[in-house]
């Protein structure tokens, strides 16, 4: 690998080059190829629903049903998870499927940048979204919120242990929450980057390009099943969003 | 034995774990499939379950992915 | 023009045979269509149970990675030094198993499941 190092870097894509440096106060705030792609994701989610929504007319255009069709999903998510009372978090959770969903598979397009594989961006939703459960639990429940953490039905005898168990699952939350959004991301491309690599090698190789279309085909099967794993991980971010976000509205489960 | 050896002796040994892992996949899926054969039926249900029986799998090959990764950049 | 009997016999005979065979045809439209639900099921079985896997992965993960790292980080504190890693592992792999239990216990509403009071 060490001459083909630089040509075939899998890690290569996941560098993060400013293109508009610029320094407030020290704080380098340049505007990267990051915020670049977050900027093309917002404009594109922004397409798809404005215009979606504009014509109105009652048999739906493609545009329009694709963004009816996207309300509905995430609509259905959270009646069935959180219930009613959870429709006020709604505009919260469509805005975060909408952003992680397009940003997954805007980022499975060649020669562009995934914003969610970036562990930053995964553990910033995160907290915000275990920061926003807190808040509001507390809000609205007070101290009761707290016996989120004492599960009805439990012999006293287990209750400490039991008790110190639920914080630690809460505690893990935000790291399951981020870490595997940011893994199947981050794996999903390295993967292809390096099949992608065995195609360049095996071309460079002489009779051995022969043996060429294997990783071709692979790549396109793992591209399928990145399609898919794409489209999941949005949707565990938003149903779990949901499911967190039930915790704070009934915390006595 | 110097110990920067070890340690890559170690990371190696410690892969093998997620051999073991991929195996225990292997053996979940093929027992739920000669499972959903024999009768069909009930096999959606346990979709799920052979699901999460494939993830604790998984996860048990994680950590001998972590001590794997421990050995080798922690100094 | 008077019909005779046996025009009525044979309309009926007619009759009964297009019945017969809008029965059959509609018994073979329904097995086709369960057939295809059945296959929806399992399709939307699997990203449902796809779903429900990468969650109890990441939880079962997780909580014994945090546990750990509690207990390490409490270790460095305290300088107990192997005591709060062992402890709080051992916690932690309760933790996950305990999570995984709860998710394994909630299967996921398939089509047609009541939804359970909460």
């Amino acid at each position: 690998m060490s001459e083909a190092g630089p040509a075939i870097d899998p890690i290569h894509q996941f560098h993060i080059h400013p293109i508009a440096p610029l320094n407030i106060f020290g704080v380098d705030a340049s505007f990267t190829n990051a915020s670049l792609f977050m900027l093309i994701v917002f404009l594109a989610i922004a397409f798809l629903m404005v215009l979606g929504t504009s014509g109105s007319h009652i048999v739906p255009n493609r545009l329009q049903a694709a963004a009816e069709m996207a309300y509905e999903f995430v609509a259905s998510t959270v009646r069935q998870t959180a219930g009613e009372a959870g429709m006020k978090f709604f505009p919260f959770v469509f805005s975060v499927f909408m952003f992680v969903f397009f940003s997954n598979f805007i980022g499975l397009i060649p020669y562009t940048f995934t914003v969610t594989s970036q562990i930053i961006v995964t553990f910033a939703f995160a907290c915000f979204i275990i920061g926003l459960v807190i808040a509001y639990g507390f809000y609205k429940n007070g101290m009761h919120f707290l016996n989120l953490f004492v599960p009805s039905g439990v012999s006293p005898v287990l209750l400490p242990f039991i008790v110190l168990i639920e914080i630690i699952s809460f505690a893990s939350r935000p790291i399951s929450l981020s870490v595997r959004l940011f893994a199947n991301m981050l794996a999903g491309h390295i993967t292809l980057k390096v099949f992608g690599g065995f195609v360049a090698m095996l071309l460079g190789a002489g009779v051995y390009a022969l043996l060429a279309p294997l990783p071709l085909i692979g790549i396109v099967l793992l591209t399928a099943f990145e399609l898919l794993v794409a489209f999941l991980q949005a949707y565990v971010f938003a149903i779990l969003t949901c499911v967190y976000l039930n915790d704070a509205i009934h915390p006595g489960h | 034995m110097d110990p920067v050896a070890a340690k890559y002796i170690g990371a190696g040994l410690a892969a093998i774990g997620m051999g073991a892992a991929a195996i225990g996949v292997g053996t979940i899926f093929g027992n739920f499939l000669s499972g959903a054969l024999r009768n069909p039926s009930a096999s959606d249900g346990q979709f799920g379950r052979a699901f999460i029986g494939a993830a604790l799998a998984e996860g048990l090959g994680i950590f001998a992915f972590l001590v794997a990764i421990l050995l080798l950049f922690v100094k | 023009m008077q019909e005779s009997p046996d025009d009525a016999d044979e309309l009926k005979a007619r009759l009964a045979r297009l019945t017969s065979d809008l029965q059959t045809q509609r018994e073979a439209g329904q097995r086709q269509a369960d057939r295809k639900a059945e296959a929806d099921l399992t399709d939307k079985g699997m990203g449902q149970a796809m779903s429900l896997g990468f969650r109890v992965l990441s939880e079962f993960v997780a909580a014994i990675v945090v546990a750990t790292l509690i207990g390490w980080r409490l270790d460095l504190w305290f300088g107990t030094d192997p005591l709060f890693l062992i402890l709080l592992m051992g916690l932690g792999v309760a933790a996950g198993f305990w999570s995984v239990y709860r998710l394994a216990v909630k299967p996921p509403q398939r089509r047609g499941d009541k939804q359970p009071p909460r």
